[in-house]
């Protein structure tokens, strides 16, 4: 194409907004400057969806008035700091289009650089390493651009833009901080993108870019050493930033925090948003969170996941509570789907998914506690970090509820184990905690960074033993990491069983190797290996 | 942190030099408005005079209320810009002086708008 006319502008200015809406979320996880609140790319697309709307109403039919109706709704519509520069932009553009009939390429350089100057105008002291910059670098290549096709053209635009929205980042003292570019500068990139993909007829927003090429434009600081974007909400403005950052920097990098009416905003990459997650409810409750995988996020809407939209029913299985009334009903935190099964055949009424990847809420809880005819309910949290959660349940539930103190599921086993050879006059709670306390627990997992944990050195990617939720030994394998049970405190004398349970991701036979290993070097233990499904620990098991 | 002995006192003539600086930062902030009798005399006499525009009050219990007098380009919307002085002036100043943010009060006035011929 090589002449734009006012009917294709609509669909050009659309597909920007498309784009940009698409990755709303991302431009907004970015915003550390002027003021941290985060809503730098919902501005920037409510400033030009008003636009376009008045134009809808409008109907121009020629350019000027296209673009001059186009100026007098983003004036109307600009919303917050980037829409009011957006707003400017337009409008220096619509300046510049008066009288065209049609655009050509060298119109649409004009165009920009009429952009820049009237933008430029409007602040006093203009600071470098912000959407400013970025118009102003684009409008210079544009002038040296001499391709009368508007595709190439726009692609060069874009290559000029995005290097100039990389560099934002070493132009502002806040922005390299946080390691973001600067957010104005990048939806402003964002809507130029989305032109370029409807020049090309690929509807914007739901294109496919490679995800090398994704990865280099989005995150130009780092190479994915972390992988997912995490954004969550805490209910509190008052949290001790310090200690957070200091923490959260441990696990993860591109750390912003920003406060404002009672929430904070956090953002930061991570391997382990659990892990992020789990640590900010124990300051305040979580008011949304958003986990998306930067890998993947050619993709950005399927690869989304918001913890809002995990309903309690997909959370929770009920099906053992169908047979009419019950004395009382089991609700057990399952990590997986090999423990849903033991859960299951042991007499489970309701199972939770939960468990270190995952947190349950509350609502988990409630629901089939509201849905389930029983006297009262038994709640095995399963997991320390859920204990919360279940207690909130158990007040708000207006039912019999207690919730037990089991901090991993093979303790809930034992008790499960102890309680199905109950009569009906014990008392569930103290037979179910009696189990709980007599269980010791390990588990293998990988440590994911290096470490010195209570004398011991860890090196990352090091199997770690834990018992009781204490680190006892490390290994390179799998099988050296659980040979450290020697040294544990257990008092083995006392103990007949040991059931382990094999990690979702830790391959069968050599699981059937290690146990069998294990069976030989404690031959007064019984070994008995099942299927656990958890994420996260290759194995754990119990010892009893 | 140890502790020092002594205050640490910000006067009210560095209380409005942060607010000015910030707010001239601020997109489509073009000046600040005379508000003395004498400013506003010379700014009658076009006299070149920089103008204040900043009033601060900091209480006894060491609170902030500030008016900013402001003028603005032509062409933008003023509501949007006024909102962006209040909340980046004051992020910015409490940021630079640790003052937390609700004890700080912001008012903006906007004086005048300023209109340039576009020539094209």
């Amino acid at each position: 194409m090589k002449e734009i006319g006012y009917n294709d502008l609509e669909g050009l200015f659309s597909a920007a907004l498309a784009n940009l809406e698409a990755h709303k979320t991302f431009v907004n996880s970015l915003n550390v400057f002027p003021v941290p609140d985060g809503d730098t790319g919902t501005n920037m697309a409510l400033t030009l969806k008003t636009a376009l709307a008045e134009v809808g109403k409008k109907k121009p039919v020629s350019t000027k008035e296209f673009m001059s109706t186009l100026s007098a709704g983003s004036l109307i519509g600009a919303r917050g700091n980037s829409g009011v520069i957006l707003s400017q932009i337009v409008r220096g553009m619509a300046a510049s289009a008066d009288n065209k009939l049609t655009l050509t390429t060298t119109d649409f350089s004009q165009m920009l650089a009429k952009a820049t100057e009237i933008a430029y105008k409007a602040v006093v002291t203009p600071v470098e390493g912000t959407i400013l910059t970025v118009i102003r670098r684009i409008a210079e290549a544009a002038t040296t651009v001499r391709d009368d096709e508007f595709v190439p053209y726009f692609t060069a635009l874009i290559t000029v833009g995005r290097q100039a929205v990389r560099e934002t980042t070493g132009q502002l003292q806040a922005l390299a901080e946080a390691h973001v570019v600067d957010a104005g500068a990048e939806g402003l990139v964002t809507l130029l993108e989305g032109m370029l993909m409807d020049l090309k007829g690929e509807s914007a927003g739901m294109q496919k870019q490679p995800v090398e090429a994704m990865q280099e434009e989005r995150l130009p600081s780092e190479q994915l050493t972390y992988r997912y974007d995490t954004v969550v909400l805490v209910a509190s403005e008052k949290l001790p930033s310090v200690e957070i950052s200091a923490r959260l920097t441990q696990r993860g990098d591109s750390l912003v925090m920003a406060s404002a009416g009672g929430l904070t905003k956090i953002h930061v990459h991570t391997n382990e948003p659990y892990e992020v997650i789990q640590y900010l409810m124990t300051f305040a409750p979580i008011r949304e969170g958003h986990i998306e995988d930067m890998q993947t996020q050619a993709d950005a809407y399927a690869a989304t996941t918001t913890m809002e939209s995990a309903s309690p029913q997909r959370l929770a299985s009920t099906e053992g509570c169908g047979g009419g009334h019950l004395e009382v009903a089991y609700v057990v935190v399952s990590p997986g789907p090999g423990f849903d099964e033991v859960f299951r055949k042991l007499g489970a009424h309701v199972i939770v998914s939960g468990g270190d990847t995952m947190n349950p809420p509350t609502e988990a809880f409630l629901e089939p506690i509201r849905s389930c005819d029983a006297k009262s309910f038994l709640i095995f949290p399963n997991n320390k970090n859920i204990v919360l959660a279940a207690r909130q349940a158990a007040d708000l539930a207006g039912k019999d509820v207690h919730v037990l103190e089991s901090r991993h599921p093979v303790q809930a086993i034992a008790a499960l184990v102890q309680l199905a050879s109950c009569g009906v006059d014990d008392d569930y709670v103290a037979t179910a905690d009696e189990a709980i306390g007599a269980t010791d627990f390990f588990a293998v997992t990988r440590a994911t960074k290096n470490a010195s944990i209570g004398g011991l050195r860890v090196q990352k990617g090091d199997y770690m033993l834990l018992v009781d939720d204490k680190l006892v030994g490390t290994g390179k394998t799998i099988a050296e990491a659980l040979d450290c049970l020697r040294n544990s405190p257990i008092d083995w004398k006392s103990k007949s069983l040991l059931s382990a349970f094999r990690g979702a991701d830790y391959d069968e036979s050599a699981f059937g190797g290690v146990m069998a290993a294990l069976a030989e070097q404690y031959p007064d233990l019984e070994v008995q290996p099942y299927f656990g499904g958890q994420s996260f620990y290759d194995v754990v098991g119990s010892i009893e | 942190m140890s502790e020092v002995r002594g205050k640490i006192v910000l006067s009210r003539n560095a209380v409005e030099e942060i607010l000015r600086l910030a707010t001239l930062n601020v997109y489509g902030v073009t000046g600040l408005a005379p508000i003395t009798f004498g400013e506003r005399f010379s700014h009658i006499l076009a006299l070149p005079t920089t103008p204040k525009g900043v009033d601060a009050r900091i209480g006894n219990d060491g609170a902030v209320a500030a008016t900013i007098h402001v003028r603005l380009r032509y062409g933008l919307r003023v509501s949007e810009v006024a909102r962006t002085i209040a909340s980046q002036v004051r992020y910015v100043f409490c940021s630079m002086t640790g003052i937390p943010q609700e004890r700080v009060e912001l008012n903006v006035i906007v004086w005048s708008i300023r209109v340039e011929p576009e020539t094209d």
